[in-house]
């Protein structure tokens, strides 16, 4: 146990090395900002289908088809242009839909809408748009 | 006898090695390390930036006693108890349906979601440490 105790002292001293330099202040700001993204399936999709949540679809403008009265905000694009959340609407939670080999992007895209719209929940469709249109949600 | 001592001092440096490149990875990006726990929303922002302070130096240390046979026993102790963390944290991702990278190896990790094979990891990664502790005497 007293060997337990030493290696977690000197654990200790070596992130005092690891983090010379990094502001906790900083980091604690993020930490507040960051947002839990969650991962849905489609039938979990399908259900909550409805006015307090916004499809963003976050694939490029030149993809194909997409689910129905999605909310373009293009990946590559997020930081370029100003994104309004559309009004009229008690928009609580976003789901991000984009290709299935973009998860990286879907979850970095959920993480910036919820930051950047203060919603309270916002998740990515496990399986992208592919399992989207197999499940046969609403596409246009 | 001496099969079971090889094998004990394999188990002890491969442990060690993957705490110690688990560590040195995060120590190469800190801030990543942070956000990684915090992600998880397991914890409150003071207390997720307390653990991932915390984390990488203590797997390079640990892993460095590993690799090293100093204070091994202690050291497969806290690689235990880190498993032991690190395995709940993935079933917590599980049960709570999270869009999550594991955060394991710090930069490499955004790439690498947290899932049934971090999960294998970190059951590899409890038995060597139970392995390496049984079989030390220091």
């Amino acid at each position: 146990m007293k060997g337990a105790l030493l290696l977690l002292a000197a654990g200790a001293l070596l992130s005092l090395l690891v983090f010379r330099g990094v502001a906790p202040s900083q980091l604690l700001a993020a930490l507040e900002m960051q947002a839990v993204v969650h991962s849905w399936d489609a039938e979990t999709a399908r259900a909550r289908l409805g006015d307090e949540l916004l499809v963003v679809d976050g694939r490029g403008g030149g993809a194909g088809a997409g689910p129905k009265d999605a909310f373009p905000v293009p990946f590559e694009e997020r930081n370029d242009e100003v994104f309004v959340m559309p009004e009229g609407r008690q928009i609580r939670a976003a789901l991000v839909v984009m290709e299935a080999g973009r998860a990286r992007e879907a979850r970095e895209l959920a993480q910036w809408l919820a930051r950047e719209w203060a919603l309270e929940e916002v998740a990515t469709l496990q399986g992208g748009i592919e399992a989207w249109q197999a499940a046969g949600l609403p596409s246009r | 006898m001496a099969g079971r001592r090889a094998a004990v001092a394999v188990t002890r440096l491969l442990l060690g090695a993957v705490l110690l490149v688990a560590g040195a990875l995060k120590a190469m990006d800190p801030s990543l390390a942070v956000m990684a726990v915090g992600a998880y929303g397991l914890l409150p922002p003071k207390a997720a930036l307390a653990v991932g302070f915390l984390l990488p130096g203590v797997e390079i240390a640990v892993g460095a006693a590993l690799v090293a046979g100093f204070l091994a026993r202690g050291a497969a102790f806290v690689a235990a108890l880190l498993s032991a963390m690190f395995l709940f944290v993935v079933g917590w991702a599980h049960v709570e349906s999270l869009d999550i990278a594991c955060g394991c190896f710090g930069p490499l990790s955004p790439a690498l979601e947290s899932g049934p094979w971090t999960a294998a990891l970190d059951v590899a990664m409890l038995a060597g440490s139970v392995v390496a502790g049984r079989g030390t005497s220091r």
